[in-house]
């Protein structure tokens, strides 16, 4: 209305001030509301990302097939492995991990980190992890502080190329060759 | 992805926040999928600020 009837350029602070005040009752009426919409989230997956790939299929199990993923914890969030089936996420050939349980992907060797407590067991493990040069390390960060350590030193010791995927949805790429 | 709703209430307040353009939800999301994604679920909100929309002849 402001723009479009009363050609106006900016909203005045008393009239933001009101609409703030009353976002909760905003929120209660607007799915009551009979007219369109002032804006619209769409919420799509893309066909290409690493975690939400298309169904699969004989050509793309064969595409990734030689990858090797490995995802170090996945956060206290019960729901994750939940969603992750639900994503068709193709199971990792290794998983690192702190508190596995829940997770049941076919064919993946899951390596527990207390499994590896002194220095000599961790040392061990990374050149272990390093002799099976993964193409990719999947980091998925929840909003809590678990295996900090060892996502980043994964990070940082092994070859790869990283997929940082974090609580909110958002992911990046790490990668040193670049 | 959040996009302004209905090019018919295109208007000052949109060329001054720098849109180009109104979606309508079909239209969104052909582009999206064109881009490479697939579409789970399209939501409209915030009718409150456009009661403009269904007054007849208001256009």
């Amino acid at each position: 209305m402001a723009g479009r009837i009363l050609r106006r350029t900016t909203l005045g602070r008393l009239q933001m001030k009101v609409f703030d005040r009353f976002v909760w009752l905003w929120r209660r009426l607007d799915p009551l509301l009979p007219w369109p919409p002032t804006s619209i989230i769409a919420i799509g997956r893309s066909r290409n990302a690493l975690l939400f790939p298309a169904p699969p299929t004989r050509a793309t199990r064969i595409l990734v097939g030689g990858e090797r993923l490995a995802l170090p914890d996945r956060g206290s969030d019960p729901g994750r492995p939940q969603e992750l089936r639900r994503a068709d996420l193709r199971g990792p050939d290794h998983l690192l991990s702190r508190n596995p349980e829940g997770f049941t992907p076919h064919n993946t060797r899951i390596y527990r980190v207390t499994d590896y407590r002194t220095p000599e067991q961790r040392r061990r493990l990374f050149a272990e992890l390093k002799q099976n040069r993964y193409a990719i390390l999947g980091m998925l960060c929840s909003a809590e502080p678990i295996m900090t350590k060892w996502k980043w030193a994964l990070a940082a010791r092994l070859p790869v190329k990283v997929f940082v995927l974090n609580e909110n949805g958002d992911y990046f790429w790490l990668d040193w060759a670049t | 992805m959040l996009v302004p709703h209905g090019q018919e209430i295109y208007g000052t307040l949109d060329k001054v926040l720098g849109h180009y353009r109104r979606y309508s939800g079909p239209e969104l999301q052909a582009k999206m999928e064109q881009a490479g994604f697939r579409v789970i679920r399209i939501l409209g909100f915030n009718r409150i600020s456009r009661p403009d929309g269904t007054w007849p002849g208001a256009f």
